[in-house]
């Protein structure tokens, strides 16, 4: 079945020529009535969510750092599911895998989403107290950590966005010379006089290999100090050197779960079913097996040590950040994020399925979202950050309703800006769909075919 | 990969097992070289099994040192086979073909190696009976479990049986091909190991399966083995060992080793056995590429480890992080360390030319196990000096000659044993070189050729 399934899309595939994926492509840039439904439910969200945080700020204010434990968690959830994305089409670029085509400019987008993270970001980092007396890696830097940490999330976002900008150059020329006049001007100045000459072909490579490379040192940072900040060092005692990949890891697996499920929907319901098909499900849901694992394997290595080393300090932080309060966040993260996946993906059937890497994804994404609760919500909650080691264990802090509107605001927010930047940038790049339709050939063999794959460089 | 060569199955037979069936003038002269250096470190062995460990520098209260750090280093060499073998297979990567024996060869004489460094170490080597074995059933005196040095006996003893299994297995169809080209004692060798292969497709399917599940499989403890080392450590309270990121820092840190290992041993291989047919530039220059990562994701960890240990701020970490990098002689193996396993190589590889150069990957193969060596040595004596909170108690460690000669011994047994197993064996997989010609495919784009491969089933 599913053979027969592959052979039946590779003839598709066969049909597409150069100006149809064009012309098609550019026709999702026009919004339909499903579009004003999806984004003015989302909107409703998202100034629902404006307005309970601005009633939190009056009612609790930002010295009170336990009202905003959730917000924080929805500052690291959107750090890990939308900020590291780009990476998902900077990795699959820099490997060259032959199926990244549709992948890449849906897992670009999320940039514009990082955006809704910065400005989650920036009053909470307001709730941050200094680090005078307290263990950080700051060493009492002068104006750490909210110089610093600002300083790298505002690079993270302007990096995306241009990484995102720069991929889409030419795909923005091709709008100005196909799409009517009404919307030729803005493409035109988008489009920065793309002519398409080998000479601007080579900087698009270059800059975006550099963009790319500098985008991956810039997450490595952000998921660095934000963890650290926001959660680790306002735990007195918790020092656990692999937390910041404990943090990348669990970044990099939900900007790829993320990545998927954002396919599932342009194929369901973007119309873009000719061009994402199965193996755009399959072979990231092998990358998604491994991340699984590593993202288990930092985690346990933290917990055993932990455990074995049994001093006081580290007996209590077990009390804290697994068996007590968060014991429940904790079951249902290892389980969401790392045993469903682990049993799912290993069978070949489900990888091989468009709808069972999907709910995989969906799984890990809500996973992320416990160990967000685990992390932020618990770190918060702590009040004296100055202390040797922790002192009692703080009890669980349950949501509100003005926590659940603040996180479904940020989340809704984050979507919305996601679908708005659909409707600037095409959906898929068109030059790289191009591109595959000059390197990928089906020969005939026997009654069957066989795919080629071009390797140029 | 851009540089090809069309050659023939037959052609293919007859390069691969050239060396094995002709035996060059240099190949003595090296067997012999290299076994007089390994019969000095098995003398000395000898020696310090006559006399005991006293004539080590081991004494109170540094007990791990020269043996345990080369213990570790040859353990981190190991995971050059299931980094390039079965990572590299499951991904479908093109370009490992060539490379897999070697580094799955390598994996299985490391870990022989290291093996042997840790038995060794204990001096007199039938008291590890005692530390494996439950001896006494009837006061029920058994080994502690819970202890990382029995998880250690477990998980080598995994490794090593599943790396041999992933030599053997790959060997299976090559012995089949050679044996119709060997005499002798060879031939019977020959026909035995490829176990009735006739080259059947299901023979082929099932040598297939058997090669990736055993590539799955290996991947779990090629993690859990150097986890598990760096939880000998780790799992202590020893100042600056019990860090959480030690498990991940020694599997990156193994990776950067072996992986550098497998370029520097396809360099010596591609040089003095005539494969430049089949170790190309093209290969050099992805695993040159593969480094590259591998070795700034080790920076990034070894960068947490010590960031990390200094953020508590704790007299003692302080006390050893000093002794770590300041102090004399650790201030120039610190220097070195960093020089020959980053600063020097890293660059150098992230230029194109001189990643494609054999003798540059060579040289920089071997700073890099220089530098790594150095890393552990590191990690684990100046700890030990100042383990307990006295400082009176606090002690230096000075190897003596017996350590040296033996560590020296244990690289020259290593390349003694792949010198030994590329003339019995080819050193290069030749049923996976076929496979990469038929795979090989062009396409034409306008009036150019592109170079192209089928592609596999996912």
């Amino acid at each position: 079945m599913a053979q027969r399934h592959v052979l039946a899309q590779s003839k598709m595939e066969h049909k597409l020529t150069a100006p149809e994926v064009t012309r098609d492509v550019l026709d999702r840039l026009s919004p339909r009535p499903q579009f004003w439904i999806v984004a003015s439910v989302l909107g409703i969200l998202f100034a629902a969510g404006a307005i309970a945080f601005v009633i939190r700020l009056f009612s609790a204010g930002l010295d009170h750092r336990a009202s905003w434990g959730y917000l924080a968690m929805a500052l690291a959830y959107l750090l890990a599911t939308v900020q590291p994305a780009p990476l998902v089409a900077i990795g699959l670029t820099f490997t060259k895998a032959a199926w990244r085509w549709p992948l890449v400019r849906i897992s670009q987008l999320f940039a514009v989403a990082g955006i809704m993270s910065l400005l989650v970001y920036l009053p909470l980092v307001a709730t941050l107290p200094a680090t005078a007396g307290r263990r950080t890696i700051w060493f009492d830097w002068p104006y750490a950590p909210w110089l610093y940490d600002t300083i790298a999330m505002l690079a993270a976002v302007a990096l995306g966005l241009a990484i995102l900008y720069l991929s889409a150059v030419p795909d923005f020329a091709a709008a100005r010379d196909h799409l009517p006049k009404s919307r030729r001007n803005l493409y035109a100045r988008l489009a920065l006089n793309w002519q398409g000459t080998p000479r601007q072909w080579t900087m698009l490579r270059v800059g975006s290999a550099l963009l790319g490379a500098f985008y991956m040192m810039l997450i490595v940072l952000v998921h660095l100090l934000i963890p650290l900040d926001f959660a680790m060092t306002l735990v007195p005692g918790w020092i656990s050197s692999v937390f910041p990949a404990i943090s990348l890891i669990g970044g990099l697996q939900a900007s790829l779960a993320a990545t998927i499920v954002a396919m599932y929907l342009w194929r369901r319901w973007g119309g873009l079913e000719r061009y994402i098909h199965v193996d755009h499900f399959r072979e990231p849901s092998k990358i998604l097996l491994a991340l699984c694992l590593l993202w288990f394997y930092p985690r346990w290595a933290d917990f055993l040590t932990r455990w074995y080393g049994r001093t006081p300090r580290e007996q209590i932080l077990l009390a804290f950040l697994e068996f007590g309060p968060y014991f429940v966040p904790w079951v249902l993260a290892m389980t969401l994020a790392f045993v469903v996946p682990l049993f799912t993906l290993i069978q070949y059937r489900i990888r091989n399925s468009i709808l069972g890497p999907t709910l995989v994804s969906l799984s890990v994404l809500t996973g992320n979202f416990f160990e967000g609760i685990r992390f932020y919500v618990g770190a918060f909650s702590v009040e004296e950050t100055a202390a040797h080691q922790l002192e009692r264990v703080p009890l669980t802090q349950l949501p509100d309703v003005l926590d659940i509107f603040m996180v479904l605001g940020a989340l809704a927010g984050a979507a919305l800006m996601y679908l708005a930047a659909t409707k600037i940038v095409p959906p898929l790049a068109i030059w790289e769909l191009k591109q595959e339709l000059l390197l990928r050939v089906h020969r005939p063999f026997l009654r069957g075919e066989y795919t080629v794959l071009g390797k140029p460089h | 990969m851009q540089e090809r060569y069309d050659l023939t199955d037959q052609q293919i037979n007859k390069d691969l097992l050239q060396f094995v069936l002709v035996t060059p003038r240099w190949f003595w002269l090296a067997a012999g070289g290299l076994g007089i250096f390994v019969a000095a470190a098995a003398f000395t062995y000898g020696y310090v099994i006559f006399e005991g460990l006293i004539v080590t520098g081991l004494n109170r209260p540094v007990y791990w040192a020269f043996l345990i750090t080369t213990f570790v280093f040859w353990i981190g060499i190991s995971h050059a086979g299931v980094m390039i073998s079965a990572i590299l297979h499951l991904s479908q990567a093109e370009w490992r073909r060539p490379l897999t024996r070697m580094a799955e060869v390598l994996t299985v004489f490391s870990l022989m190696t290291a093996g042997l460094m840790v038995f060794i170490h204990t001096g007199r080597l039938w008291r590890t009976v005692y530390w494996l074995l439950p001896y006494d059933f009837d006061r029920g005196i058994f080994v502690n479990v819970r202890s990382p040095l029995v998880w250690d006996i477990a998980a080598i003893s995994t490794y090593l049986t599943a790396s041999s299994l992933l030599v053997f297995i790959g060997l299976i169809p090559d012995m089949a091909a050679a044996a119709p080209y060997a005499k002798g004692w060879r031939r019977w060798l020959y026909s035995t190991l490829s176990l009735g292969f006739r080259g059947t497709p299901r023979q082929w399917r099932v040598h297939y399966l058997g090669n990736v599940l055993l590539a799955g499989l290996v991947l779990a403890v090629f993690v859990s083995v150097h986890s598990i080392v760096s939880w000998d450590f780790g799992m202590s309270l020893v100042p600056t060992w019990h860090a959480t990121v030690f498990g991940p820092y020694f599997v990156i840190g193994a990776m950067h080793s072996g992986v550098a290992a497998v370029a520097a041993v396809m360099a010596i291989f591609q040089r003095t056995t005539g494969l430049g047919r089949y170790i190309t530039a093209d290969h050099f220059d992805t695993i040159g590429r593969l480094l590259i990562a591998i070795a700034t994701t080790w920076l990034f960890f070894f960068f947490l480890e010590v960031t990390f240990g200094l953020m508590p701020q704790e007299s003692q970490e302080i006390a050893v992080r000093q002794l770590q990098f300041l102090t004399w002689p650790n201030n120039l193996l610190a220097a070195i360390f960093l020089l020959t396993a980053y600063i020097i190589p890293v660059p150098l590889w992230c230029i194109r030319r001189f990643r494609r150069m054999p003798s540059v990957m060579l040289w920089t193969g071997l700073l890099v196990q220089v530098g790594m060596w150095l890393e552990r040595f590191l990690i684990f004596v100046p700890s030990l000096s100042f383990k307990q909170p006295f400082t009176f108690s606090w002690a230096y460690y000075t190897p003596r000659w017996p350590e040296f000669v033996i560590v020296l011994g244990s690289f020259f047994f290593v390349a003694l044993a792949l010198l030994i197993f590329s003339k019995i064996f080819p050193i290069v997989p030749m049923f996976a070189v076929k496979e990469g010609q038929i795979v090989r495919e062009e396409i034409e784009i306008g009036q150019r050729k592109v170079p192209a491969v089928i592609k596999e089933r996912g």
